[in-house]
Parts: C-alpha cells; structure tokens; sequence
C-alpha cells in the first residue's frame, strides 16, 4: 500500500482548507499546503461545499477540498480534506449533553452532527471520484472536519476497492465504541493516524461511550506547552509547530498513561479524591484520567446492569442512572464512584460536602458539571475557528 | 502580545515594483482582506513612487475579547498591482495567525514585485511578488 502522508502534509493540508470557506480560487488552498502541493495537484482540485443553518439563514461556504496525486510518487492517489465547522453548528454539536447518536455508513451509531456534514460532503467526493480509480485515498481533517473525515473514511472505505488512510488533528470522537472498533479493524490501525494535544479540550468530546479511533491506541500525542485546557492547544498553527518535521513513527513513540483496568481507575481515584497528593482542578491530564475512570465505572456498572439500558446513545440520564444502580449492586463500585464524583467536583474546583448521599440525581448534576466544563471550553477553542 | 493588544490581519508591507529590473512609477498596489465576512473590511490603494517603492502600514483589528479566547484565524490577503491597463497577481496568502508578520514566519514583509514574473507559488504565498533577499 501507499506511503501515508508525513505529519507536517497532513498537517498543512488540514490547514490549507480554511482558505476556502470563503474563497473559491484554489490557488489559496494550495499555497497553504507548501509541502503536498508538488505531490498533489491542488490548483486542480476540487472545492468541497457544505450548507449550514435552515431557512433564511441558511448559507453554503467551502468545507474542503479533493485532489489528485501528480505523476510521480503519488499518481493514482487521492486526497480529501475537510475543514472543522463554523461556530454556530459548533455550539450545537458540543454543547448539547443529551445528543443521540444516528446509524452512521456502515450500520453503527455515530454522532448525528458530524455524519450531518460528512454526508452532506460525500455525493461530491464520490461524483469527482466517478471514472477514477485511485488506488489509495487519503482522508484529512482538524476538528470537527477531523471527525467528519472519519466518517467520510468509513464510507468510502465501504464502498471502494481503495484503500484508506485517515489522518486527523485535535479530532472529537465521531462514533460509538462498537463503530471505533469496527473501523480501526477495516481500515487498519496501521492506516489511522490521529494527533491530539493533551491540553486540547475538543478530542475529549463527545464522552463514552464514543471512543476515538484507532480503537483502545493512544495515537499521537503531542504534547503543547502548560498543563491546563487550552484553546491555543486546537489551533492547527499550534499542531503545525508540534509536529515540526517528525514522522508518525517519531510522533507515536511519546505516549500519555492511562488507566488499564477499573483496579487502576480506581486507585488513581482514591488518590484525586483525597486531594492531599495532586493538584487537579482544570488540569488536563486529570481530566483524561477522569474521563478513564468515568469509562471503567460505566463499563462495570454495564456489566452489573447490563447495557441494554444505554441503548446506543450518550444520554445522560441514562449513565447517571447506569452507575447509581451499579453502586447498589457493589460496594468496590460505590467507593469508586463516589471517590470519582469527588475527584470531578475537584476538576471543577469544587469540594464534595462530607455525608453527601449519592442519588441518582447527584450523579446526573456532577456529570452534567463535567460534561458542561469540558464542552464549554471546547466550545471556547472551535468558536474561533473561521 | 497582550489580552487587549491589536488582531494584525496585513503586516506591514514594503515592496518595490520593477519590469526588466527598472522601477516603475505609478503602479496602483490594491490590498484586499478577506475576514470573516466578504466586503468586512475595505480595500485600498497607494501608488509606486519615482524609484518603483510602496509601503502598505499594517492593517488591524481591535480584539476586544477576541485575545481573551485566542484563536485561530483565516485571514485571506491580496496584493493586485494594476500598470499600463495590466491587472498582475502579485500575492495571496492566507494569514493563519493575528501575530505580526505571521505571514512569513516572524521576518518583515519586504517584497520585489517583478511585472515579467510568472505568477507562482513561494513558500506559502503566490503571485509574482517575492521575498526580498536581505
């Protein structure tokens, strides 16, 4: 198979995309994208548009771009690049903490606003693919163009004899655990490449049971300068000076921890809980470790309860009442999420008043505060995208 | 740079104009941003003076609380030289950043706009215009 993209192509194609939300001319993709424009015959692609809001207000600006590889080393490769959206759909998509899922391209559910723009993109992907036969197609995005090109991926690897290489920048996740899986299985952890700061608060969103692909990796991680949520961190300028000239190989050696098992949640919870060893409030590597340790609890209260009860969808109600059974059930299961509730109200700098009953109602309040917190800076970092 | 310091949407610019190498006086330099919205903010035009030289103050943007959520922009930016009833495309870029001189990585924006080039790209600007060499 093809040679995949290195960081810094990838990077700056992602980049050049914003040039055309307002220009036409793909010259100013092109310039953008200085070192894949030898490889790619941008000037002679095509721009990708996209509709959004209803009504009268409703208006059609470019989201990307496709092209196809010169003669030489990428003859008979194709690009597709999709830019993140505007702030208005943006507000929407990250702040609605009750969003359902849709049956995405390949049957599993995926986030509804994402495969929104991705499907809205896709008849004009595949109408310049008609007659082509590329042998491998390069799918590139930052932000919310970073999930939507994942769900562009998934259809176009369902519906091509090409192979696929998805590359993604400070990317929310687009779809459900089942879909993250399944995906990485067909396009090959090998083909997926996803760079995230640790400080960038958008590829913590949307929450479990959404997972990112590749499925259960840790990907790229880069690591930005501070050690709080910032909306600095999600600027592709920022992902363009991480990655610098660094290959994927390079850039995937630098690995985060995380929490293996609900044992390790666990102990790392009672430690956040106590307060007397780590400083947590708005950090964002505690913040991961939170969102870990949410994902265990869930995943063993499921298994108490059973995840018929989830039915598919991020509803919050539904995981509040998912672990608020699960701590009737189990006592190691009650002192996690209780000393998980502490550690979220910490993140939020706030303190869990002693003897407070964990209601199901409770739990719903701390994770709408969590959910809220990590989506409104979120939000914050997408609003300024153009 | 502050909270509360200017967005830089156009660095300032220095350049001079030349066809076969001689200077041309009189050449209209048209600068066009595109921010935000098309038509948002205003074009203008200075002319080459005897020995072929323009300068372009930069233009900016009051940040209000933009700085407060720094962000990342898309600035689209233009320079049409007009002479002799000839329209050349002498530079487009698009400004990623509200920094001074983001547009060439940190250094001044010192251009030399001969009218016999080819339009190309350099770096990542395009047009006929090219980074002056110190």
């Amino acid at each position: 198979m093809a040679l995949e993209l290195s960081p810094k192509q990838a990077g700056e194609i992602a980049d050049s995309t914003y040039a055309l939300r307002l220009s036409d001319n793909m010259i100013d993709a092109a310039a953008g994208a200085a070192s894949a424009r030898g490889d790619f015959g941008i000037v002679d692609g095509q721009r990708l548009t996209g509709t959004t809001g209803a009504g009268p207000v409703s208006r059609t600006t470019g989201f990307g771009y496709i092209a196809f590889g010169k003669s030489g080393a990428r003859q008979g490769e194709c690009l597709v690049a999709i830019r993140g959206t505007e702030k208005s759909s943006a507000h929407d998509w990250l702040t609605n903490l009750r969003m359902a899922g849709v049956q995405g391209p390949n049957g599993y559910t995926v986030h509804t606003g994402f495969w929104k723009l991705a499907s809205g993109i896709l008849p004009q992907v595949r109408e310049a693919l008609r007659g082509r036969n590329p042998t491998v197609i390069h799918v590139i995005g930052h932000s919310l163009g970073g999930a939507a090109a994942t769900l562009v991926a998934d259809a176009l690897h369902g519906s091509s004899v090409a192979g696929v290489k998805l590359y993604t920048f400070g990317a929310p996740r687009a779809g459900v655990e089942l879909h993250a899986s399944a995906l990485t299985g067909r396009l090959g952890r090998e083909n997926i490449f996803r760079a995230y700061h640790h400080t960038d608060p958008v590829p913590m969103v949307p929450v479990f049971p959404y997972a990112h692909v590749p499925y259960e990796e840790e990907a790229c991680l880069l690591r930005g300068s501070g050690t709080l949520l910032s909306v600095n961190a999600h600027l592709m300028p920022t992902y363009l000076s991480s990655v610098g000239e660094q290959s994927w190989r390079q850039l995937r050696l630098a690995q985060s921890p995380k929490l293996d098992t609900f044992e390790a949640a666990d102990r790392w919870l009672a430690e956040a809980a106590r307060g007397d060893s780590i400083s947590i409030m708005l950090s964002a590597s505690a913040l991961r470790m939170i969102l870990w340790a949410l994902r265990w609890v869930l995943r063993k209260a499921g298994e108490m309860i059973g995840y018929a009860l989830l039915g598919g969808a991020t509803i919050i109600d539904y995981l509040a009442k998912l672990i608020y059974l699960g701590t009737l059930q189990s006592i190691s299961l009650a002192r996690a999420v209780e000393n998980m509730i502490a550690a979220i109200l910490r993140f939020t700098g706030r303190t869990l008043a002693a003897g407070t009953k964990l209601t199901d109602a409770f739990i719903q309040y701390v994770l709408e505060l969590l959910f809220r917190t990590v989506a409104t800076v979120a939000m914050r970092a997408v609003n300024q995208l153009p | 740079m502050g909270l509360f310091s200017e967005l830089v949407l156009f660095s300032d610019v220095e350049g001079v104009v030349l066809k076969d190498g001689v200077p041309v006086e009189g050449a209209e330099i048209v600068q066009e941003i595109t921010y935000q919205e098309p038509g948002k903010i205003p074009s203008r035009t200075v002319k080459t003076t005897a020995d072929g030289r323009f300068a372009l103050a930069r233009v900016t943007k009051g940040s209000g609380l933009s700085r407060v959520i720094p962000g990342q922009p898309s600035i689209l930016q233009r320079l049409v030289i007009r002479h002799g009833g000839t329209e050349y495309e002498g530079w487009r870029h698009n400004k990623n950043s509200y920094e001074l001189n983001s547009e060439l990585a940190g250094q001044p924006l010192r251009l030399v706009c001969e009218l016999t080039n080819t339009p190309d790209f350099e770096g990542k600007h395009y047009g006929i215009c090219r980074v002056a060499l110190e």
